[in-house]
């Protein structure tokens, strides 16, 4: 293991690898975690789609061509139209970014409309263009959008739109920012209830410990779904849909903390008979300090490492619940509440397009598992 | 200081005496964790550590001598027994009725270095924090001051003090532990409890950390409690030798007296099991070679806890736990037929024998 | 690398052509391939072992004893890998095999593995299995490899482990490994080495973890056991008592290499090679004067990184000759006693 030596070694390798010694042997454990998660290529990539979704989640009215609500009535259940990157002109092929406009068709015997393209309409498709106006953050004003129809009000729909002719992709986007943050929030909570009862619980031990850990087993031998059904169900539809919102973040921490608090607790305890920690006390460290200096720092990163994980089950709850129709209900966007539109059979064989939102749901839990399974193998530096 | 059961012998007032010295770890079973049981890791432990010398703890795993020391340094609270610690010129103190607020004086007094190197230093600190806690925690020294008095630590036990700066996983075993006998240095202590210190170490690092503790014995008039299951290390370092077997001390005598002439079976089983690092002796000599296996000590059998193993068991031994009596100059022995056997030493077994 | 040794080598080729050569070794070199470099683990080692002796291959950690163990038997773990060198063994049949060639996961190999050679390990703990009885592992061995039913392999099992000193060897058959106390799971480890009377037992540091008494009944029931089949054993150990208590030939090893090999009288009284003598000093004695300074070697076994040029003692060594043994690597010489020392003092070139 040893990097250094007492002895005046007469032969060291290169300046390079003296530097690279050096680093090793004053550098703390975040540089450690980072050194040793950087190798892990596939975390590193799932952190990437992470941060990528949650600035999408962050800036969602920028990367959305139109607003959740934004509907019209004269384009139900358009398919999604694939981008054409090339233009023929009678001067040659030309960069020119565009969609093709589509006719109605309306079969006679059944009265069921189909869109057919019509190459002979375009409209042109560009990056920043200007839209509709919008809020950020309820600061700025802006019309800028991330992508859209280069020409307001042209009727750009990439991924297609809905019953009432919404756009699944902007909807989508909404649909980020809400289902991320309930994860997020949840964690949060769970967090905060899972490293105090855990903390609790692991420090004193005895009877307290009994409780809280007998109180937990009963918590996870609950069935969740129907707990969640029957709460939620006492949630008053009169709320608004902000309050229902925080309503159900508390719903699914309730159960969420358990796991942290076992995590906590554990570490705890396997903490409190370390060699190091024993010598702290014996060094006459006050145990308020033994906490937070030899403690904590020891747990953090195992606790970022399952927080991680933690957010992916949220993000899973929150859609199932909405998708039962007794999570967060519409006019708030949700990936769940999103599903819940393509519930039925018939949207689904007619209008496939609606399932995006699972491709969202499947592309951050799968990236937050593995961003997770590589935090969780950093997480302690130290062994080998 | 009247002393009656106790080991101490000439007039020299002990730095250390612990009297009767008990310590039970409950056995937890069920939902409700009720206790079913004890295990009883120190059973009715005596003995006294003089100033300057070094007392060492052996005896192998289980038969708790690493428990008797963290007893002493008050990681655990005995269950019953007095630690009494020599505080000045007239007054003693027993440490074990103390709570963690009263230990606290004493605590820079009495010190502990680990067995483990790698667990008992803590990963995330750099040495300056780690050697320097105790001197922080008690508000001693800090800033500039705290880092000039760690460099001079890392100096004394051969250290670069450059290396203050760096953490644990950039040293190696043996530079660990002169870590840890550094921070056990900080506060100018009066005693060692040195639990295992060299067990973990390959032979040339052992033979560094050993010269080490015993420069640091002179230079600072250090007393140590060493404790070991090595015995050509205890033989080398100590000055007296407490053999203990399933929590109880069956021979306390000064090393060269225990060595050449044991009076307990078995502290001669121990030593005639230890390997001689000499091939001319192989098979020279008698062996000892002891059937079955520790007694459990939440178990333990009735008299003599050695009885069922010991070759020169009787009847009595069965029945009657034996006292713990000396038997020649402060040679203390626990076995009903010390003055009877005919026990060999170290010398016969092994050294010696070869011309 | 480095100059192949040309001193010994007609010795050396002589003594692996003798019938009584077991196993031997040749240069071998097993490296590991990690994100941050190469480790040489094992840079050139040579031992050679004769039919029913003990070869006690003795070190300080990270010298490579282990890995060269594993080597023979072809269980590096990844990263690692031989690289280079030869690994002669004589089958039963009298063929002579090279197990640095062979595949690691063939037939080969795993014919030779439990059969002809087996290994018992520091922690019988972490190689047993707890889900299965001691009984029913020690059959499963017996039944891979002899031709034999179930009734007869239980019945060898429990010869087995009688003649490993398991008291009531019929009811402890059907423990687990869990039940028994560190001394016996370590006499059942070595019933399961050898319940197919192996020609070979390579013992891994197996009585580290055990305590001082009953190190001394294993190594006493290694010795009888080695007596009665007339097996050799490979002893890796780190504790030189326990060495001069059970070895035939030592070979000491140092950064991956063996610095001096010979037999173990003249290891120990002897002693060629500057760390070989720094060891035996540096060990607690008896006839020494009590609390007298230890003999202590300078500084610590260097990082497998960043290993010294020339011989790889030399920043450690108290004979270390400027300019010469921090350039030069030196060859195995053959030195009085000693079969070969790994040190310039002893080149016929050198004065």
């Amino acid at each position: 293991m040893s990097k250094a030596h007492v002895s005046p070694a007469q032969d060291r390798p290169s300046p390079a690898d003296a530097r690279a010694e050096t680093r090793v042997v004053v550098a703390n454990q975040w540089q450690l975690i980072w050194w040793k998660f950087r190798k892990h290529r596939l975390a590193m990539f799932a952190g990437a789609v992470t941060i990528f979704l949650y600035v999408v989640a962050v800036f969602a009215e920028f990367f959305a061509p139109y607003s959740s609500g934004t509907y019209s009535a004269a384009h139900t259940f358009i398919p999604p139209q694939s981008i054409k990157l090339i233009q023929q002109t009678d001067a040659g092929p030309r960069f020119y970014p565009h969609i093709n406009g589509f006719k109605v068709q309306v079969d006679q015997e059944s009265y069921k409309r189909t869109y057919v393209i019509d190459e002979s309409i375009i409209y042109p498709v560009g990056l920043f263009v200007r839209g509709e106006e919008y809020e950020l953050w309820g600061v700025f004003t802006t019309d800028l959008h991330l992508i859209g129809a280069a020409q307001f009000g042209d009727p750009v729909y990439l991924l297609g739109t809905d019953r009432l002719g919404r756009d699944v992709l902007s909807r989508t986007i909404y649909g980020t920012r809400v289902s991320m943050s309930v994860g997020l929030v949840g964690v949060g909570l769970s967090l905060l209830l899972g490293v105090i009862l855990g903390g609790i619980s692991g420090y004193y031990g005895g009877m307290i410990d009994n409780l809280i850990q007998r109180t937990i087993e009963i918590l996870r031998s609950l069935p969740t779904i129907p707990l969640w059904m029957g709460l939620s169900a006492a949630i008053p539809l009169t709320w608004p849909p902000v309050r229902v919102y925080f309503a159900i973040t508390v719903l699914l921490s309730l159960i969420g903390w358990t796991t942290l608090a076992r995590e906590v607790r554990g570490r705890f305890l396997s903490l409190k008979t370390e060699d190091f920690v024993i010598a702290a006390r014996l060094d006459g460290v006050r145990e308020m300090q033994i906490i937070i200096r030899h403690m904590a720092p020891s747990m953090t990163s195992h606790i970022i490492a399952s927080v991680t994980l933690a957010i992916p089950g949220m993000i899973l709850a929150e859609t199932a619940l909405s998708f039962l129709g007794i999570g967060l209900r519409p006019p708030v966007v949700s990936w769940g509440v999103l599903l819940q539109e393509a519930q039925n059979v018939r949207s689904i064989a007619t209008a496939p397009w609606l399932l995006f939102p699972g491709v969202a749901v499947v592309t951050a839990v799968l990236a937050m598992n593995f961003l997770g399974d590589g935090l969780r193998d950093a997480a302690d530096p130290y062994q080998a | 200081m009247e002393t009656d059961a106790s080991l101490t012998a000439d007039g020299a007032r002990p730095l250390l005496e612990v009297r009767n010295l008990h310590m039970q770890f409950p056995i937890k079973r069920g939902l409700l964790r009720r206790t079913v049981g004890f295990v009883h890791a120190v059973n009715d432990v005596s003995f006294s550590i003089r100033p300057g010398e070094t007392l060492s703890l052996v005896g192998e795993s289980g038969c708790g001598k690493t428990t008797t020391g963290r007893c002493i340094v008050r990681v655990y609270s005995p269950s019953s027994g007095q630690i009494l610690y020599q505080q000045d010129e007239r007054e003693s103190v027993d440490l074990a009725q103390f709570d963690n607020r009263e230990l606290r004086p004493f605590r820079r007094e009495i010190r502990m270095i680990f067995q483990d190197p790698f667990s008992s230093l803590n990963p995330r600190l750099p040495i300056l924090q780690i050697v320097g806690e105790p001197l922080r925690a008690n508000r001693i020294a800090s800033g500039s001051e705290l880092e000039d008095r760690v460099a001079t630590l890392l100096r004394r036990v051969g250290l670069r003090p450059e290396y203050i700066r760096r953490y644990p996983h950039a040293f190696s075993g043996g530079e660990r532990q002169r870590i840890g006998i550094a921070r056990a240095l900080a506060l100018n202590p009066r005693l060692i409890v040195a639990d295992e210190a060299v067990s973990a170490l390959d032979v040339s690092v052992q033979a560094q950390i050993l010269n080490l503790l015993q420069d640091l014995q002179e230079e600072f008039k250090l007393t140590y409690l060493f404790i070991a299951h090595d015995l050509s290390v205890v033989e080398h370092i100590s000055h007296r030798v407490a053999v203990m077997y399933v929590g109880k001390i069956v021979e306390l005598a000064s090393a060269d007296e225990l060595f050449a002439n044991p009076l307990h079976p078995y502290t001669e089983a121990l030593l005639s099991a230890v390997p001689k690092p000499d091939p001319r002796l192989r098979n020279k000599g008698v062996r000892i070679r002891l059937e079955g296996e520790v007694t459990d000590p939440s178990n333990p059998p009735s008299g003599c806890y050695f009885h069922p193993r010991c070759p020169y068991a009787q009847d009595r031994c069965q029945h009657e736990e034996p006292p713990v009596r000396e038997i020649g100059a402060d040679h203390w022995v626990a076995c009903h037929f010390a003055d009877e056997l005919e026990l060999r030493g170290f010398e016969a077994i092994g050294a010696g024998t070869d011309d | 690398m480095q100059p192949t040794p040309t001193k010994l080598d007609s010795a050396a080729d002589a003594m692996i052509s003798a019938d009584e050569s077991l196993l031997a070794v040749k240069d071998l070199k097993t490296h590991f391939f990690t994100d941050e470099g190469v480790v040489k683990a094992v840079d050139g080692v040579n031992l050679s072992l004769k039919r029913g002796k003990t070869l006690c291959v003795v070190g300080e950690s990270g010298c490579g004893k282990s890995v060269t163990a594993r080597s023979i038997l072809r269980i590096v773990p990844a990263p690692g890998r031989i690289v280079s060198g030869e690994i002669s063994f004589q089958q039963r049949n009298g063929a002579m095999i090279d197990l640095a060639q062979t595949n690691p996961k063939g037939r080969e190999i795993r014919q030779i593995r439990g059969r002809e050679i087996s290994m018992i390990f520091q922690e019988p703990m972490s190689s047993l299995s707890p889900v299965h009885t001691i009984g029913s592992q020690i059959m499963e061995a017996i039944l891979l490899h002899l031709p034999v039913t179930r009734q007869e392999a239980r019945k060898r099992a429990v010869s087995m482990l009688e003649l490993v000193g398991i008291p009531r060897a019929s009811e402890q058959l059907d423990s687990y490994s869990f039940e028994l106390s560190g001394g016996m799971r370590q006499r059942a480890m070595i019933a399961i080495a050898l319940a197919c009377e192996p020609q070979l037992l390579i013992a891994d540091e197996p009585t580290t973890a055990l305590d001082v008494t009953t190190q001394a009944n294993i190594l006493d029931l290694i010795r009888d056991l080695q007596q009665a089949s007339g097996m050799s054993v490979l002893f890796i150990t780190h504790d030189l008592g326990v060495v001069a208590e059970i070895a035939d030939e030592v070979v000491v090893m140092y950064l991956g290499r063996d610095v001096e090999s010979g037999p173990v009288d003249a290891i120990f009284h002897d002693p060629k090679h500057p760390y070989t003598r720094a060891l035996l000093q540096s060990i607690p004695r008896y006839d020494s004067r009590d609390r007298d300074r230890l003999y202590s070697l300078k500084g610590t076994v260097p990082h497998p990184f960043d290993r010294p040029s020339g011989c790889p003692f030399h920043p450690r060594c108290d004979e270390f000759i400027h300019e010469r043994c921090n350039t030069v690597d030196p060859d195995r010489y053959a030195a009085g006693t000693a079969e070969s020392v790994r040190c310039l003092l002893y080149s016929p070139d050198e004065d």
